[in-house]
């Protein structure tokens, strides 16, 4: 309030008698229009921080176990340090072996196989086929993407057996194929969600490339890539942690120990080990889902930035 | 986007003026069967893969398939599946189980999500932290999160009851081994799983919604409650949609219950996708003409309600 402007009514003239002035401090802590109250502010926080902690209890459990000697991983009271810390936990996990069963970097190695392909095949034919469905017309377009959005919310269950079939003619069951072939294809929540970016981006760009010469396969590859990089990422980093987390497929197509991925390995410790080793199992899985903690931690901006939803309309 | 073909330069009005020049934009928009090529490839292995196996499965439905006799492959038996399913206690009582899962799962995940949703768009220190933290389950593999989980909710070592135990309470349950308690402690480790991503959908959601817009709004008047009633809620609902969509194969939900108790105790959390997936790769002679008319019916349920949530965030 500017003293001595007389055009600005104060407040006590326009609300009558009764009304008091907020205090500073009032403000500070129920906050008015324009901000949000330190009370408000300190209950959201209490909360979050809260569950923050409910939802790491798992992990901080895993973490804890996996560095405790065997000998303390059923006592009672349960140690909430381990002592002594046992690294070594780490290595005896991956390096024990079971009987004739093939060692460990065998089965990474089939993981990164399926991962390294998965990624590469989802990201490239979901933005060749996003691409058809943002800037290209053609007849029966618009069926044509309802039915693989369609595919979105059928659960794999239902697929699980023709498929299955198919693999057993084309003698493909027991080997890597079937996680590898068919992803070429795409995914549906993949193309859906690229197909969402590139309609973000402003037509004008095509059309002065296409002014320049430019083909549709150059205006896809040296405008629309380009432009897209977030939500490139973030569809790397889905198909990278859906192939490298895949269990049913895996468990479904797979029997010889040879062919089996990390997941397949971590679900058969308690089978190979007759009874869980459940330190060693802990270190185990916390160094398999190691990739994807940090590949999700640095590509959050991405993830901000890439993924558009507006609309479920075709 | 228009803001940007505005100010875009000489490149922008090059195009304009040619629009004008060509009199339209159909020199350029004419297509073509160019799309066909771009999406050829990729549709082959499409209908290969996906829409084949879908109609196999129907067509196996009316049949009598059991893999160890190939020669039952197109023994077709009419609608005697489906017959079969309605007098089956097992299917019907799992379809009952299903129905639960869903409906418990469901609504519970995606108001928490949208809760922390709220609550982090509200806090700017922390929030990448948080983003983190929510997602954090998301990138773990089935198998780990539910083995863990089997240890965690164990009746005598697990982390939980000993947890309890120290707290004081003599006799804690038995998560797993009882019948009412199993099916909401798997729902429960479920929902930690896959939480993280509906509310980041959320949360970017309401990042695009603006501060400008929320501004206006309390110029306006309009309180914490009012600002999500009329101005989040609406905008989000095509994101809801979304998520109800994408989370709707919990109705043929299958990995936990696998892993966890394989159906048990006393088949209280077999799920119909379990008993499908037990009729068609554990059973005796792999009934997948069976297993496959019940995957039928899982489909078409799941069609029905991705249906209705389309026509619901179509209206306005």
């Amino acid at each position: 309030m500017v003293a001595g402007n007389e055009t600005v009514a104060a407040p006590e003239r326009l609300h009558g008698a009764a009304y008091t002035r907020p205090s500073r401090l009032r403000t500070l802590l129920i906050g008015n229009r324009f901000r949000t109250g330190l009370v408000r502010l300190i209950v959201i926080y209490a909360v979050l921080i809260f569950s923050a902690f409910l939802f790491l209890l798992p992990f901080y459990w895993m973490v804890n176990t996996a560095l405790k000697p065997s000998n303390q991983v059923f006592t009672l009271p349960p140690t909430w340090i381990p002592k002594p810390v046992m690294w070594s936990n780490f290595l005896t996990a991956f390096t024990i072996q079971y009987e004739t069963d093939p060692p460990v970097y065998i089965y990474a190695r089939n993981t990164l196989i399926v991962t390294v392909n998965g990624v590469v095949s989802t990201i490239f034919s979901s933005a060749l086929v996003a691409y058809a469905f943002a800037r290209l017309e053609f007849p029966g377009k618009n069926v044509i993407f309802l039915g693989i959005l369609s595919t979105l919310m059928i659960p794999f269950a239902v697929v699980m057996v023709p498929q299955f079939i198919i693999w057993g003619y084309l003698n493909w069951l027991d080997t890597l194929w079937p996680l590898m072939i068919p992803h070429w294809f795409g995914s549906a929540w993949n193309i859906f969600l690229l197909r969402q970016f590139f309609m973000t981006i402003p037509r004008e760009y095509d059309e002065a490339a296409y002014l320049d010469g430019a083909s549709r396969w150059h205006i896809f590859i040296r405008i629309i890539l380009p432009l897209s990089k977030p939500a490139l990422a973030a569809v790397a980093v889905f198909a990278f942690v859906f192939f490298w987390n895949d269990f049913l497929g895996p468990l479904i197509i797979l029997s010889k120990p040879e062919n089996f991925t990390l997941t397949l390995f971590l679900a058969n410790f308690n089978v190979a080990y007759r009874g869980t080793p459940w330190h060693l199992y802990m270190a185990a899985a916390l160094i398999i889902i190691l990739p994807c903690l940090v590949l999700f931690f640095f590509s959050q901006n991405a993830f901000l930035k890439g993924i558009t939803v507006t609309d479920l309309k075709g | 986007m228009t803001t940007q073909s505005d100010t875009g330069g000489g490149l922008f009005a090059a195009v304009r003026r040619y629009r004008q020049s060509s009199g339209s934009q159909v020199s350029y928009r004419k297509n073509n069967l160019l799309g066909y090529l771009f999406i050829a490839p990729a549709m082959a292995l499409y209908l290969t893969f996906n829409v084949w196996p879908i109609f196999r499965g129907i067509a196996m439905a009316f049949t009598d398939y059991r893999f160890v006799y190939p020669d039952t492959r197109w023994d077709f038996n009419g609608f005697s599946n489906f017959v079969k399913m309605v007098g089956d206690r097992r299917a019907l009582d799992a379809a009952g189980i299903s129905l639960k899962y869903l409906a418990f799962v469901a609504p519970a995940m995606i108001l928490i999500a949208l809760a922390l949703a709220v609550m982090i768009s509200k806090v700017k220190r922390g929030a990448a932290f948080y983003r983190w933290v929510v997602y954090l389950p998301a990138v773990l593999p089935v198998a780990v999160i539910f083995l863990m989980f089997g240890e965690m909710y164990g009746f005598q070592f697990g982390f939980i009851n000993t947890v309890l135990r120290g707290w004081g309470f003599e006799n804690p349950p038995n998560w797993l081994g009882d019948r009412g308690l199993a099916l909401p402690a798997i729902g429960a480790a479920h929902i930690w799983m896959i939480f993280g991503f509906p509310t980041l959908l959320f949360l970017i959601g309401i990042y695009n919604i603006g501060a400008e817009m929320y501004e206006a709004a309390s110029l306006d008047g309009a309180n914490g409650w009012h600002q999500f009633r009329y101005l989040t809620a609406p905008l989000l609902k095509p994101t809801f949609a979304l998520i109800v969509v994408l989370n709707l194969p919990l109705f043929g939900v299958v990995e936990p219950m696998l892993i966890l108790n394989n159906g048990g105790p006393a088949n209280s959390t077999r799920t119909l996708g379990l008993y499908l997936y037990q009729q068609a790769f554990e059973v005796g002679d792999l009934r997948l003409g069976y297993a496959a008319a019940i995957s039928l019916v899982i489909g078409l349920f799941s069609a029905l309600i991705a249906g209705l949530i389309f026509r619901w965030s179509r209206q306005d």
